[in-house]
């Protein structure tokens, strides 16, 4: 008992590896204390970099909420930025004089007395409103003004927020092909494209090229095959940069797709209309979490996420991790966590022991981690961050992110203060579906299921909906080649479509 | 690795709604109804539970997708009575004051907040007509203000004060929650033995000898002698089956929600300058939509490019703060407009049975009355005298309703 509660204070401090406060050039005010933080820096990085993990309150019971996905997909990471609500700050830059400051809490963030909502819970279950006073409507009346008082988010922008925006800016860009996406895939149809003689528009949401090979260097998964074929991501994504009929736009994400076949794109907070002739849609995926108790306690993050702050910004997510994965995904982030001097007390996998590769299993014994192996998740502890993990084991090995977070089996505590989850990934298929992709589109790709191969619809120069093709991750492709291969076919199909549309005008 | 597919649709959605809609049912359909009524949304529900609760035999809803699934899942949620018509007032003011014990008396809260719905006047012009409606409201007991451009600043600090001339201010009116109100009714009829029936599509109705005989679906045929077309975008088409011409235009319309913020603004605000309505819930959403200046017939439910930058421009223009806020979410629903824009409601013309209870725009307020008033048609065989200006003769004799304070941009011509 002493030994874990030693272990414990350790995870408390934040281990041996937890970096200094930053002193970087560039000074920020969080909630009226001023920080540093190095240039390049997002937002989040700069916090957790001067130790702050609760980043906000989630909306009923006021539970701390944290870092989380790093790719500007969950609002975990929310806050008001220079009186600006709901800015996403793992994708935004801290820039000098910048101020920061966390919503929706009393008296704030840190230590927030509203928290007392989940003492409550059971009286106020899923849907109480619907039950509460509906026979008095005075008393709902009263409740109801009270209850607007302590929901709600963000307030409404600061005037000087307002100002600052300006007029709402809008242009129209023509291209042939707009490829939404800069990963393998989405590159190599921009290329693909660009050399059938297409003018080409490729918006990438992220800061740079490179897409999940650049978090991922040995591809994605199970039946990955090295390094992305041609030197790796980094130099086709120089190709691509390089190439004069490819226009590559950065900080772009598609936002929408209408009627008119116009894809609207919000880039840095401009709006940008492009009316192409094909779209490849190349957006890969999102990672998932997994359902257990706690899941959304500072210090859970997942495995983008926690090797984003490690690879960008030099930012150690935590000092003692427990990593959790359904696949041979988390092994990889558990190597690139311990080359970040992060300890890596356990690697959980949900699978059987023969299940899983002998060279990942050496590789966890080689960080001086333990495998847990039909294991996974099943809570978390700490009040406003993450102190241990309780693990179940000897559970059946089914995979499936709904089966997990199960408290069958033995269970053991692991202390730690960072805990990696690396589940299945989602693909970015939105776009798709505003576009009314038809056939079957990819659910979810899990790894460590039984593989099968079966191009996906939008795949292989078959169009998903007219004008309009998938590419990579968000189609199921799964490995680099893949993904350049399916890039490219999509690529050259819509630089054809869009030789013949313009053809005809 | 692996990667899991599905085959996304109706078919494979079907069991499983019938199964978590509240309310609906997974029977099979009878063989033989009392009544029938076509459309799953707030009108036919509401109307099977007044039917229900006057003991009117057996009943069955029918929805081609899912009750709530077109425009009583789409609205803009605003209750409000004071209108600028005797009719208008007649009909809505009933239904006012079934809002104000709906909760109760479905024993499900629907969340109405009793905020207050404020009509924004911008122009003197404007202001002006609006105080000559507030007269004719009084007479009718209507709880209706006058505010001046001091009083609306302190109502609606964040509205732009060059918006302002000043506003007409029902107190006692504000809004709910669609879905909820919805659910309310659908529960509380399926606990009087309504069946609603998901995912069935009608495709004949049979009518001999001048009186409805049948109602034919994808899932079987049902005898029945009294049909309600209350079909919604639909109903055109619906009525259309029985050979009766119901003279509505398909106009789409289009809402969005923005991410929940502290509250800023309380009650209902409906704007004839932007042609735009909106209110904020208390979970912190500013909801609301705006519409087009000269509407085109539109049958589709997408969200158009236009309908999103026409919201975001007006509603900023209304509250300057907003410029920044995210657009969470933009719907599209479509709305069966009428020449007066008043709904159709009674008899149809030539057959016995068939009834009408549709042609909505302000369909969502209007559900409680509309619901209790037909029901008392239809279980009487006498038209209630509020109903009485509401039947579809109006259009054949040219007796039209004239309302003037409708925030709704009509085809031809602006009647805000």
């Amino acid at each position: 008992m002493s030994g874990s509660r030693i272990a414990m204070h350790d995870a408390a401090a934040g281990g041996r590896h937890r970096r200094a406060t930053p002193r970087g050039p560039i000074r920020f005010r969080f909630e009226g204390r001023p920080l540093a933080a190095r240039e390049g820096y997002t937002v989040a990085a700069a916090l957790i970099a001067n130790g702050v993990r609760v980043f906000g309150r989630s909306s009923k019971y006021h539970r701390p909420r944290g870092y989380r996905c790093g790719q500007g997909h969950c609002s975990a990471c929310a806050m008001r930025v220079d009186g600006m609500p709901g800015v996403r700050t793992c994708v935004t830059k801290v820039r000098p004089g910048m101020t920061v400051e966390r919503e929706h809490a009393f008296p704030n963030a840190g230590v927030d007395v509203l928290r007392a909502a989940e003492i409550f819970s059971p009286l106020i279950p899923p849907g109480f409103y619907y039950r509460w006073f509906r026979h008095s409507p005075r008393l709902w009346g009263a409740l109801e003004r009270g209850l607007a008082h302590v929901a709600g988010q963000g307030g409404l922008p600061s005037r000087e927020a307002v100002a600052r925006l300006g007029a709402a800016r809008c242009a129209r860009r023509a291209a042939d092909v707009l490829v939404v996406g800069g990963g393998v895939a989405g590159m190599s149809a921009a290329l693909a494209a660009a050399e059938a003689g297409a003018s080409v528009l490729l918006v990438e949401r992220d800061d740079r090229l490179g897409g999940r090979l650049d978090d991922v260097p040995e591809g994605l998964g199970g039946t990955a095959t090295g390094p992305a074929p041609g030197g790796g991501a980094a130099s086709i994504a120089q190709e691509t940069a390089l190439r004069a009929s490819v226009d590559v736009l950065l900080e772009a994400e598609a936002v929408a797709w209408y009627d008119e076949g116009i894809v609207a794109i919000d880039h840095r907070s401009d709006l940008l209309l492009v009316h192409p002739a094909a779209v490849v849609l190349a957006t890969g995926g999102y990672d998932r979490g997994l359902p257990f108790p706690g899941w959304d306690l500072p210090g859970v993050m997942t495995a983008t996420g926690a090797l984003r702050l490690w690879e960008r910004h030099g930012v150690a997510p935590g000092g003692r991790a427990v990593v959790v994965t359904t696949g041979d995904l988390g092994y990889d982030a558990a190597r690139r966590l311990a080359a970040a001097g992060v300890e890596i007390a356990a690697v959980a996998d949900c699978r059987q022991a023969p299940a899983i590769r002998k060279g990942l299993r050496d590789d966890v014994v080689r960080i001086g981690a333990t495998l847990l192996t039909q294991a996974t998740g099943a809570r978390a502890h700490g009040s406003r961050r993450i102190r241990a993990l309780s693990l179940s084991h000897g559970s059946p090995p089914d995979c499936s992110p709904h089966a997990l977070g199960g408290q069958c089996g033995r269970s053991s505590r692991v202390a730690c203060d960072l805990v990696v989850i690396s589940a299945s990934v989602r693909p970015a298929d939105d776009l798709a579906y505003q576009a009314r992709a038809r056939g079957s589109l990819v659910l979810a790709i899990d790894e460590g299921v039984v593989p099968r191969d079966e191009p996906a619809a939008g795949t292989a120069g078959a169009a998903a909906a007219p004008g309009l093709w998938l590419a990579g991750l968000v189609a199921g492709t799964t490995t680099a080649d893949a993904a350049r291969t399916h890039g490219t076919e999509a690529g050259m199909a819509a630089a054809r479509l869009a030789h013949a549309v313009r053809g005809r005008a | 690795m692996s990667v899991r597919r599905v085959r996304r649709g109706e078919a494979a959605a079907r069991p499983a709604a019938r199964r978590v809609i509240p309310g609906a049912t997974c029977a099979e359909l009878a063989a033989t109804y009392d009544a029938v009524l076509i459309g799953g949304g707030l009108q036919g529900v509401a109307l099977a539970y007044e039917l229900a609760k006057r003991g009117y035999g057996r009943l069955a809803v029918l929805d081609a997708a899912y009750p709530g699934s077109g425009a009583s899942g789409r609205n803009g949620e605003m209750i409000r009575s004071a209108f600028a018509s005797e009719e208008w007032i007649g009909l809505f003011d009933d239904s006012l004051r079934r809002w104000q014990i709906l909760s109760a008396e479905l024993d499900f809260n629907v969340l109405f907040t009793r905020a207050g719905y404020l009509l924004l006047a911008s122009t003197p012009e404007a202001l002006a007509a609006a105080q000559g409606n507030v007269a004719l409201q009084r007479r009718h007991n209507l709880h209706v203000e006058l505010l001046g451009h001091d009083d609306v600043r302190r109502l609606c600090p964040e509205m732009a004060p060059a918006m302002i001339a000043g506003a007409v201010l029902q107190t006692d009116a504000g809004f709910a929650h669609h879905d909820a109100t919805l659910w309310a009714y659908a529960q509380a009829a399926a606990r009087l033995g309504v069946e609603i029936h998901p995912y069935t599509t009608v495709t004949a109705i049979g009518a001999t000898g001048g009186a409805v005989r049948s109602v034919t679906t994808d899932r079987g045929k049902i005898s029945t002698s009294v049909v309600v077309d209350a079909a919604g975008g639909q109903a055109r088409a619906v009525a259309g089956l029985a050979g009766v011409d119901v003279p509505v235009e398909v106009f789409r319309l289009e809402a969005m929600v923005t991410e929940p913020l502290a509250p800023f603004l309380r009650p209902a605000v409906s704007s004839p300058a932007i042609m735009g309505y909106c209110h904020q819930t208390t979970r912190g959403e500013f909801v609301g939509g705006t519409e087009p200046d000269v509407p085109v017939p539109c049958e589709s439910i997408r969200s158009s490019l236009d309908g999103a930058r026409d919201m975001a421009t007006k509603f900023v223009r209304l509250f300057p703060r907003l410029a920044g806020v995210r657009m969470m979410r933009h719907w599209s629903g479509i709305v069966t407009q009428t020449a007066d824009v008043a709904p159709i409601l009674g008899r149809a013309p030539g057959i016995d049975g068939l009834y009408l209870d549709c042609g909505w725009v302000y369909g969502f307020v209007g559900a409680p009355a509309a619901a209790a008033l037909m029901a008392e048609l239809i279980a009487t065989g006498r038209t209630p005298p509020v109903l009485a200006p509401f039947g579809i003769e109006r259009f054949a004799t040219g007796e039209l309703i004239r309302e003037t304070s409708l925030v709704v941009a009509a085809a031809g011509e602006s009647v805000a």
